[in-house]
């Protein structure tokens, strides 16, 4: 049955189901107070370790506490959006998934759900966290924080079907997360704006949207800055926001394409 | 599933007339099944060298970034090169020997583990063991940049610095040996290894100085004795100490370490306890 049977509203039916589905498996699995220790310390104690390097300068605190917000945005998207296909491929689940007579992008536009849930949530703590701990001096422009937020997960998003697609072909998306998550969070500036960096880690890090992000989500929130005041980080990190998602959906009918071809939906 | 045959042959090498020589072979018949499995893994090939230096480098940018030149008195890069053979320590504590149970349980080769006529700590201290060799490629290639980055080292006593050396392993063991029945009691060895982590990295003073600790994270800090190891490790190695200014500091890495090694005991009881009461050899 192709996705155009489906009309929109039971797609978006089909994505809550999806997005539920995940969320309570992944909280039953583990328990809810597992499962909060596990989601929410590693953005929190790196923000903490991180606040105290800085300890005496209020400005690089605050660059610290919302870089530990982006920080726990990548690693919720990465270390769940980008898992979950290898997730239901070891559970064996994957096949079916890819059998069941719905659009392909309706259940996983739905597991992304979650997982934005989950780490806009982790975000959110990570900044209250650092708040309560060393305070953060807030100045909000709503209009340049919400574009900013917005293109920032369309990156990440894409992002995370790239590394996703990659870990399924490789079989094993967590220790791909693993591997990916050091640099990509380094070269972000979560935890120090990319301007300070020496030049050679600078090169790369321009390479990527997430110190773009990061650096517009400082400024929208710290500073105040408009979005006319923060173009310079906007326009490319708005280019990456349409690239990466196309790249992520090509990467994603490519593993389709390898399964179809090897003849085993489950790529073992 | 080969590797886990072996280190069940392993067990199979226990010789009645010698028996710590045959724990000594279980031990390293384990370790070696935990770096061949590891090493199976060309992921876990790159992740070797390649995320200890990672971490150094970032953290050096972030210090460089607020400015500091010394952190307690120590050059930055030092210090950190430190926390990093800490930080790899630890690993293996948490995955080596905290997960080592719960790998075997993964593996479907808990019951046979258990049944074997070894000791449980042995195949515990076997994984921690092989990952602490895990650790070395991406140690050697972080002290190996870390001079050039400007790490100045001052060992005054070769001899105190190695007992410094000896005691941060020794602490890895034993917190390896109480997380590994813990974890397993606790049901959710995963989430229990993924959450110990990374608090640890701030709590023991890895990256940033126990000094700077708030007062009831210091006191939480207290109780793990590879704080004190590091502490020891550092003025040895850094700034030259000698073993009559370190033993304290050793003394307290041998006091909180037996602790944990208590409660390794203690739980892993407990765990063949509750595997008699049900039945049964699946715990989770």
């Amino acid at each position: 049955m192709s996705a155009r049977a489906y009309p929109v509203s039971a797609q978006l039916r089909l994505m809550v189901a999806a997005a539920s589905a995940v969320g309570r498996t992944k909280i039953q699995t583990s328990g809810l107070f597992f499962y909060i220790l596990v989601w929410m310390t590693v953005p929190v104690f790196n923000l903490f370790m991180v606040a105290l390097i800085y300890r005496g300068n209020n400005s690089l605190q605050d660059y610290a506490i919302v870089g530990g917000a982006g920080m726990a945005l990548l690693f919720g998207m990465q270390f769940n959006a980008g898992e979950i296909l290898d997730n239901e491929r070891q559970r064996g689940t994957l096949g079916n998934l890819f059998l069941a007579p719905v659009p392909r992008y309706a259940w996983l536009a739905g597991f992304q759900l979650f997982a934005f849930a989950e780490a806009v949530s982790a975000a959110a703590i990570t900044v209250a966290g650092g708040a309560i701990a060393f305070g953060v001096h807030l100045a909000i422009n709503p209009l340049a924080f919400v574009l900013t937020l917005l293109l920032f997960v369309a990156c990440m998003w894409g992002f995370s079907m790239i590394i996703g697609s990659i870990g399924v072909a490789v079989r094993d998306a967590n220790q791909l997360s693993n591997l990916v998550f050091t640099p990509v969070a380094l070269l972000a500036g979560t935890m120090l704006p990319v301007a300070l960096m020496p030049l050679w880690l600078r090169i790369p890090a321009r390479g990527l949207p997430f110190g773009y992000g990061i650096q517009a989500l400082v400024g929208a929130s710290t500073r105040n800055a408009s979005v006319a005041a923060l173009w310079r980080d906007l326009l490319p990190l708005a280019g990456f926001a349409v690239l990466l998602p196309v790249v992520g959906i090509i990467a994603f009918d490519r593993v389709e394409r390898l399964a179809r071809r090897r003849g085993v939906l489950d790529l073992v | 599933m080969s590797t886990h045959t072996e280190s069940l042959a392993g067990k199979r090498y226990l010789d009645d007339h010698n028996p710590l020589w045959s724990e000594w072979r279980l031990i390293a018949a384990t370790a070696r099944t935990h770096l061949l499995r590891t090493f199976a893994n060309p992921i876990m090939i790159m992740r070797a060298p390649l995320m200890p230096v990672l971490m150094l480098v970032t953290m050096r940018v972030v210090y460089s970034a607020s400015g500091q030149r010394q952190i307690d008195g120590q050059d930055v890069v030092g210090y950190l090169a430190v926390g990093m053979l800490a930080t790899l320590a630890w690993t293996a504590a948490v995955w080596g020997g905290g997960s080592a149970l719960q790998s075997e349980i993964y593996a479907g080769t808990f019951g046979a583990v258990i049944v074997a006529p070894g000791r449980t700590t042995s195949v515990i201290v076997g994984n921690g063991i092989g990952g602490i060799i895990w650790g070395i490629p991406g140690l050697v290639v972080c002290l190996a940049i870390a001079v050039p980055l400007g790490a100045h080292v001052d060992i005054q006593h070769p001899v105190a610095a190695i007992c410094a050396l000896l005691a941060l392993y020794m602490s890895t063991l034993a917190i390896g040996l109480g997380f590994g029945g813990l974890f397993i009691l606790s049901r959710q060895a995963n989430a229990m290894a993924n959450f110990f982590q990374a608090p640890i990295y701030l709590l023991a003073g890895f990256y940033v100085p126990r000094s700077v600790l708030p007062g009831w994270l210091h006191a939480i800090s207290d109780v793990i004795p590879m704080s004190y190891a590091l502490d020891a490790l550092r003025d040895t190695t850094l700034s030259g100490a000698s073993f009559m200014a370190v033993w304290r500091p050793l003394l307290a890495t041998i006091g909180t370490a037996a602790l944990f090694m208590a409660a390794g005991v203690w739980s892993l009881r407990r765990m063949d306890n509750a595997l008699r009461r049900r039945g049964s050899l699946d715990l989770l």
